[in-house]
């Protein structure tokens, strides 16, 4: 549970999303489970789409999300860089989030995201350029 | 900017784990977080309520798929060869080590080998752990191939006693779940007799995965994956 309320904090910044979100992904995973092999990727797959399809949603009415963290709960290098990653387009930020947090290969983002590996390859490199042009001085 | 284009690398996943570790489940998750502004008020317990109904329910029907893994038993002498055992991590301040045994370091593809966790516990005092099914499993992982293992959810006692215990473990040299619905594109089919199919022949990892932290992770044991064996 911890797993997937982490996962959906980093993809939406917001702990109450997180907790609704790995809620859903459980909620399917229920309704689903006699098809699904293999839970941990259906949850992760729910996730980040749920996650995904509330930042369009969001994206057209309000500015990107900060993590609104208590100084002392995140250090504050941390805090800067990930007030950088939270900006990224959804899906740069997707990738961002399962390479580095999750550890998947380019081939296994690629089958949670639903898209081709060049696609994931090109979305890395992206969002990689766009945060160090925001983080270089 | 506390740190540079350079680093950004090495920087992201340590970054992305320290906000992921913000919120733990010992303490409530909003703790620490301002709330949201006109937000909804969290609903850890509704998630937990629903966690353990799912939990409950597969535990009842029995459709967790990994009823490969066998139980624990202490002491259990599974005939292996000492060979492939790795040297115990140093002991930490609790004084519980453990080691994985594996009778081969060379696997055929889709095979399996029983090998064995051995816990030394030198505490002086057994230990009183939480688990289900098993306390252990070892599964082969590679750079581009990281098992996920799963555990049921429910909650067994488990006694880990003094001195030296060993736990069997079946290691397999395919991947651990797949998909009946072959439209699941995040999964591997299943083959006609319903098991995952084979690993590819390469070399792996033998790693120990627990169903909670009870001993420090010890080091992983190269086992490499051959060729599939032709069935006559």
């Amino acid at each position: 549970v911890l797993w997937a309320v982490r996962l959906g904090l980093l993809l939406t910044s917001d702990v109450g999303l997180a907790e609704d979100h790995a809620q859903e992904a459980f909620l399917g995973l229920h309704r689903h489970f006699a098809e699904v092999q293999h839970p941990r990727a259906y949850l992760r797959v729910t996730i980040v789409n749920l996650a995904n399809r509330r930042r369009r949603r969001d994206a057209r009415r309000e500015a990107a999300h900060r993590l609104t963290a208590e100084t002392g709960t995140v250090s504050d290098a941390a805090h800067e860089l990930f007030d950088v990653v939270a900006p990224l387009p959804v899906k740069q930020r997707s990738v961002i989030v399962l390479r580095y947090y999750e550890g998947l290969s380019e081939t296994e983002i690629a089958a949670t995201l639903g898209c081709p590996a060049g696609t994931v390859k090109s979305l890395a490199s992206r969002a990689l350029r766009q945060l160090r042009k925001q983080i270089e001085p | 900017m506390s740190f540079d284009a350079e680093t950004l690398d090495e920087r992201l996943g340590d970054v992305l784990r320290e906000v992921a570790d913000s919120i733990s489940l010992a303490t409530d998750p909003v703790v620490g977080l301002r709330p949201r502004a006109g937000g909804r008020p969290a609903s850890r317990h509704t998630v937990l309520t629903l966690v353990a109904a799912v939990a409950a329910a597969l535990v009842v029907t029995g459709v967790w798929a990994d009823s490969r893994r066998s139980a624990p038993r202490v002491d259990v002498s599974a005939g292996l060869s000492p060979a492939s055992t790795v040297p115990p991590q140093p002991k930490t301040k609790g004084l519980v080590a453990a080691r994985l045994d594996l009778p081969s370091r060379t696997i055929a593809a889709g095979s399996s080998m029983v090998g064995r966790v051995v816990v030394d516990n030198d505490t002086r005092h057994a230990l009183h752990v939480g688990g289900c099914g098993s306390l252990f499993a070892v599964a082969l992982a590679s750079d581009t191939y990281h098992p996920d293992v799963l555990w049921r959810l429910c909650l067994q006692p488990f006694t880990i006693p003094t001195g030296q215990s060993s736990y069997p473990v079946t290691i397999e040299a395919r991947y651990l779940w797949c998909s009946a619905n072959a439209s699941q594109a995040v999964l591997r089919a299943c083959r006609a007799s319903g098991q995952p199919p084979a690993l590819p022949p390469g070399n792996y990892q033998a790693r120990l995965y627990q169903s909670s932290t009870i001993v420090a992770t010890p080091p992983s044991v190269p086992v490499r994956v051959t060729r599939q064996r032709s069935t006559p």
